[in-house]
């Protein structure tokens, strides 16, 4: 049977094909190498173009040609202001401002360019990125400074900016200047120190990494010195590079100083202008604490915005003369970007063998997690096999469990057939016991009745032995009246008696005439002694009279005792009996109910008969589907069989 | 001393007897009134007819309890009329006549008893009595 099911089941599939590769590479430790060559090969062939490339930029000098751009543009704003000579700037309206700068008006860029517009012919809105992250102004008369005004914000990769706000002084026009600037990574770099004749005015913006992060803003007076001024555009930048900040100052000559930061106090050694000072005390202190002063650093790319002014006479200025030395600096970036490539080659091998090592792990990891699961899919298919055999075990189980509750079923049924049987039975009998009962509650009535009657002739005899009692009492008392009264007549005789013995003492006395006197004085005593003796005799009887009064007193009182007891047990079975009067009317009523409830209870018996004819029904059921189960439990206990095959198979191989 | 019978009183409680011919009267619920510096033998005095008689207590002279609640039996002796306290009256009887002795049968006895056969009571000499020692002294 189990041959034939084995026979039936669907043919082994064997591994399949990325299982076989996982093997592969997990096998030996080739995918780490493999990874390796994979990350590594790349990163050398870019390396070695990037090299070749840097070279090329150094060669070609594209810096130059962005500061060129960057030049002609300034030179045209230049130009544009020069022309709008007598134009003032005013900015005092948010819509101006959102005019200029595409976005609301920002409170902060508000205030600052409604309190400078008046002082300022012009004001130059520096945007880096797409976004305003400074004011550059240049007051009147030419004297003026452009000053920078960093906001903080995201950059976001768009092209810079400048944007020039005019107005002209006549007709009133307004008239906003915009040149963008693309900010290139290698316009200049400025070395760790030398000099850059810088124009008076001067806007610069100061890269790092190839990132904005400020604006120079430069305060120059051809009289006397001039300072370099740098916003921080990003505080995580200030922070980081804060201790490295350095101080930058050009002075009258044009030449740029540079020392540590907070060597050199630009307004105690370098300003000495008092229009300067002026304008340097009143921008330090519009400015917020985070202003920082000439802190560009070495090795900072710098490009920037240098405008002609004719009227002092200073010649143009020369980005060229920001990188002191231009091919050494084409060197220096050639070298740096050599020296950048060959980290990020290293970088790049270190991270791609890192990775290869933990990819490496995880697939031996997983190759290792598989075969455990192959070996737990093993023992799992054995446990399979053993549930198989359990399950035909419960099976042929449920099978005989159900046969034997298919025959207890009718048993059942019989024993209810039965049941319903002896339910009529009962039921005859509930109907001849509540007759009977019926006939006890009229005995206990009648009972009832009866202790009732008992009750009053106790009641009765008790009145009477009562009077009895009172009877014998006056008995007794008449008794001592008549004691008295003999007692006198007992006296009386005595006084008789001695009465006739003086009679006759008198008699003796008088001799032979006193002869018949003596003789009636003798019979009066032999009288006085003979009422003497009657009154004992009443004296007796009166004692016996007395004594059977008493007991018949005592007789009366228990008679009393007796007759109350009587009667209070009297009471007592007449309330017991009917309380069992009670009892017999409740039994009753449950007899009768039971008799009127065996019906239904016969009624209920048939319908449990039919439930268990339907359950044989089920059992008999449950008895094919048991089998059918266990036919189940042989074909999964032949697919465990070729599971646990196939386990084998993958922890062998 | 032989002679007609004799007719006695008999006393209580017993054994003692007097003459019917020394008798006066019986007289129940005498009334006796003590005397003071009276003689050991005599009670007291009491009324007789109008006449206050002695009165000796028979009990105590025969060497008994004082009498209470008895009878007074007054008698003569030696021409004197005087009561003797006894507890009460047996009855009337006749004894034969005695000789006339006086028979002491002890050294207790007193003279004023007279000798009588047994089961017979013995007569008092109400004369003799009077003799006696303990009523010698003032009445």
């Amino acid at each position: 049977m189990a041959d034939k099911e084995r026979e039936a089941a669907p043919p082994d599939p064997g591994p399949d094909q990325g299982l076989r590769v996982t093997r592969w590479l997990t096998a030996r430790r080739r995918l780490p190498w493999l990874l390796v060559g994979i990350a590594v090969l790349p990163t050398l062939a870019v390396a070695l173009f990037a090299w070749s490339q840097g070279t090329r930029i150094v060669t070609r000098d594209d810096g130059q040609a962005v500061r060129d751009a960057a030049i002609s543009a300034m030179v045209a704003i230049d130009a544009e202001i020069e022309r709008t000579e007598q134009v003032t700037i005013s900015l005092a309206s948010g819509a101006a401002i959102k005019a200029m700068t595409g976005a609301a008006a920002d409170d902060r860029l508000t205030s600052e360019v409604n309190a400078f517009a008046p002082v300022y012919r012009q004001a130059i809105l520096v945007g880096l990125n797409g976004r305003v992250v400074g004011i550059a102004r240049r007051p009147p008369g030419s004297a003026g400074r452009i000053a920078t005004r960093n906001f903080r914000g995201k950059q976001t990769g768009k092209p810079s900016w400048f944007k020039i706000a005019l107005r002209n002084a006549s007709n009133g026009a307004q008239k906003i200047v915009t040149q963008t600037i693309e900010p290139r990574p290698l316009i200049g770099r400025l070395e760790g120190t030398g000099s850059a004749p810088l124009t008076p005015i001067s806007a610069i913006a100061v890269m790092r990494r190839g990132k904005a992060v400020g604006v120079v803003a430069v305060f120059l007076n051809w009289e006397a010195s001039a300072t370099i001024g740098r916003r921080i555009l990003s505080g995580q930048a200030q922070r980081k590079e804060s201790e490295q900040q350095l101080t930058y100052v050009v002075d009258k000559d044009g030449q740029l100083l540079l020392g540590p930061r907070g060597e050199v106090d630009l307004r105690a050694d370098l300003i000495r202008d008092p229009v300067v000072k002026e304008m340097i005390d009143s921008e330090v202190a519009g400015y917020d604490t985070d202003l920082q002063h000439s802190t560009a650093l070495p090795g900072d790319i710098v490009a920037g915005y240098a405008p002609m002014d004719q009227r002092i006479g200073t010649p143009p200025l020369e980005w060229t003369s920001i990188v002191t030395e231009p091919t050494s600096a084409a060197l220096t970036d050639s070298t740096y970007l050599r020296e950048v490539l060959i980290v990020a080659t290293l970088v790049v091998a270190l991270l791609a063998s890192l990775l290869a090592l933990v990819v490496s792990r995880a697939l031996t990891r997983r190759a290792e997690r598989l075969r455990a699961s192959s070996i737990e899919v093993e023992d799992g298919a054995k446990a399979m096999q053993t549930s198989a055999e359990a399950s035909r075990e419960r099976a042929r189980l449920t099978e005989e469990r159900a046969e034997q509750q298919l025959a207890s079923m009718e048993q059942m049924t019989e024993l209810v057939a039965e049941m319903g049987i002896r339910g009529d039975h009962i039921a005859e009998a509930a109907a001849m016991v509540a007759e009977q009962a019926g006939r006890a509650s009229t005995a206990s009535e009648e009972g009832l009745r009866a202790a009732a009657e008992v009750g009053r002739t106790m009641s009765e005899i008790d009145e009477r032995v009562s009077g009895i009692s009172t009877e014998i009492a006056n008995l007794a008392t008449q008794t001592a009246q008549i004691g008295e009264i003999v007692q006198t007549v007992s006296s009386i005789a005595d006084q008789s008696n001695l009465l006739a013995f003086n009679a006759t003492i008198e008699a003796a006395k008088a001799g032979e005439q006193g002869a018949g006197f003596a003789v009636v004085a003798e019979e009066v005593r032999m009288l006085a002694e003979r009422s003497k003796r009657a009154a004992a005799q009443i004296r007796s009887i009166l004692g016996e009279i007395d004594k059977a009064a008493r007991d018949t007193e005592r007789s009366s009182e228990q008679g009393i005792a007796s007759v109350r007891t009587g009667r209070e047990r009297a009471e007592r079975a007449a309330a017991t009996i009917d309380q069992l009067a009670t009892a017999n009317e409740e039994a009753e009523a449950a007899t009768r109910g039971i008799a009127e409830a065996a019906p239904a209870q016969v009624e209920a018996l048939g319908k449990i008969a039919e439930s268990t004819r339907t359950a044989a029904q089920r059992a008999e059921e449950l008895r094919s589907e048991s089998h059918e189960s266990s036919k189940s439990a042989a074909e999964l206990d032949h697919l465990a069989e070729r599971l646990r095959e196939l386990a084998t198979t993958l922890t062998n191989e | 001393m032989t002679g007609d019978a004799a007719k006695v009183l008999e006393l209580l409680p017993g054994g003692h007897a007097l003459r019917q011919e020394d008798l006066i009267q019986i007289i129940a619920d005498a009334q006796i009134a003590p005397l003071p510096s009276a003689g050991e033998g005599w009670i007291g005095v009491a009324n007789l007819r109008g006449n206050l008689i002695g009165v000796i207590d028979l009990g105590v002279l025969l060497g008994g309890a004082a009498t209470s609640n008895g009878l007074l039996v007054a008698v003569s002796g030696n021409g004197l009329q005087y009561g003797l306290l006894c507890e009460g009256i047996k009855g009337a009887s006749s004894l034969p006549a005695a000789d006339g002795a006086t028979i002491r049968r002890g050294p207790e006895d007193s003279d004023w008893l007279q000798a009588a056969p047994p089961g017979q009571p013995r007569l008092i000499d109400t004369t003799l009595l009077l003799a006696d020692p303990r009523l010698q002294g003032r009445l």
